[in-house]
């Protein structure tokens, strides 16, 4: 069992005591697994709907997302708080993804101060993501976008492949059909071709009779002309 | 070094707002960070007033803790007043929390570490003003706060048997420092993100 189907099956469990109330326990996983999964802090530790707003969110995320949340490379450090200029999206500790982090630091190389935690290559990183090769390319909506254009042309390229396929087949089937009857017709067409031999034959040696005929040996038309 | 003369003078109308009327008193949860865990390098703030601060980075493996205090008055008895000094006046900021628990976690955890550590409090005043920057203030942020008074009464009825401790930030150079940036649900992020597990 991967990691999504054990901790969406946590929170199906813990669904049953949503109307009654969560246990203190409960408790604490919705406030671990509400920051893991949607990257946010349980308002207020004292009230118990914030506790159920945070489950359903929790819920619907990961439901919403299909599998556990790829963590960032990296994280700011605490009480900084990120607002790309032009976006109304804020970023703090874990929520920063690795496209805006890169991107902020191609622009300002100071920003790294910012965080506690970053990757040893994330000079070559903020580099390929400025010349578009980005290391998580995978990750980026841009490059998800190509990766479904480029998944696009392949399943329409494999889909030509196999209606060419689908008409080759269908030619080799009604050669086969038509060999299939070749093969059938010597039971119906024997005695046809039998007696057609044989008045072949008939006319051959009727042919090599008269051309015995006409063969005249010189013995035989000295004795015609005597007579 | 060029000689400096601090201009001291009135720069606004002293008022009172009919349409947003100052409030008295603090809400529940203030948050308590160590004065070393802070990343002081790299404490930004307000380029236009200088008391505002931005961002408060915390190193790293380091976080902000919360405390609640219930009631209808939390922290009585926080407060701000002016010393006198020999060349400047000053002023001397008091947080006044109780701990209304009690135990050898407690006293391991807390109680010691506050007698001897010192710390920046953040709270939160229930008059935000009109632009909400006066929601969060700071208090320790300059010579940051120390004990000044911690008492376990087992009798007591304010704080049936928990701890009273009153922090104090002697000879601070600004009257009030706040906590803002972009907007009033930024800056919760923020503190949220400052009391986030390291």
């Amino acid at each position: 069992m991967d990691e999504y189907e054990k901790i969406l099956n946590i929170i199906e469990e813990m669904r049953s005591r949503f109307d009654s109330g969560f246990s203190s326990s409960d408790k604490s996983t919705i406030i671990r697994l509400y920051y893991q999964i949607c990257g946010k802090q349980v308002r207020n530790t004292g009230c118990n709907d914030c506790y159920r707003d945070a489950y359903i969110e929790t819920r619907a995320t990961l439901k919403r997302l299909g599998q556990m949340p790829k963590a960032s490379n990296y994280v700011l450090k605490n009480g900084v708080l990120f607002h790309p200029q032009g976006t109304s999206e804020f970023y703090v500790n874990g929520t920063i993804t690795d496209e805006v982090a890169e991107t902020e630091l191609a622009k300002n190389p100071e920003f790294i101060s910012k965080f506690s935690k970053y990757p040893t290559d994330y000079q070559e990183r903020v580099k390929a993501r400025a010349a578009g090769n980005a290391f998580d390319e995978e990750d980026s909506v841009a490059a998800l976008k190509k990766k479904v254009a480029l998944l696009k042309g392949q399943l329409a390229e494999k889909e030509a492949q196999i209606t060419a396929k689908d008409a080759t087949i269908a030619t080799m089937d009604a050669e086969i059909a038509a060999l299939k009857s070749a093969s059938s017709m010597p039971t119906e067409t024997q005695p046809v071709t039998e007696a057609k031999n044989a008045k072949e034959e008939e006319a051959q040696e009727a042919s090599s009779e008269t051309d015995a005929a006409k063969v005249v040996t010189p013995k035989a038309r000295k004795t015609a002309t005597k007579k | 070094m060029a000689t400096e003369a601090c201009d001291y003078k009135l720069a606004q109308d002293i008022a009172a707002s009919c349409e947003n009327p100052i409030v008295q008193g603090l809400k529940n949860t203030g948050y308590l960070i160590n004065y070393d865990d802070i990343d002081w390098d790299n404490v930004e703030k307000d380029a236009k007033n200088d008391l505002i601060v931005t961002s408060l980075p915390l190193l790293t493996g380091t976080r902000a803790y919360k405390v609640y205090v219930p009631g209808k008055t939390p922290f009585t008895g926080t407060q701000s007043e002016m010393t006198e000094g020999t060349y400047m006046n000053k002023f001397t900021k008091t947080a006044s929390i109780v701990v209304l628990d009690s135990g050898p976690d407690v006293a391991k955890n807390v109680i010691n570490n506050l007698a001897n550590g010192k710390f920046v409090f953040i709270f939160e005043n229930k008059y935000q003003g009109a632009d909400k920057k006066n929601t969060f203030e700071i208090y320790g942020l300059e010579q940051g706060l120390s004990a000044s008074e911690m008492t376990n009464e087992k009798y007591s009825e304010d704080t049936d048997g928990g701890w009273a401790v009153s922090l104090q930030e002697a000879n601070a150079p600004s009257s009030g420092m706040f906590l803002f940036t972009e907007s009033i649900t930024a800056t919760r992020t923020l503190l949220e993100s400052l009391a986030t597990a390291a």
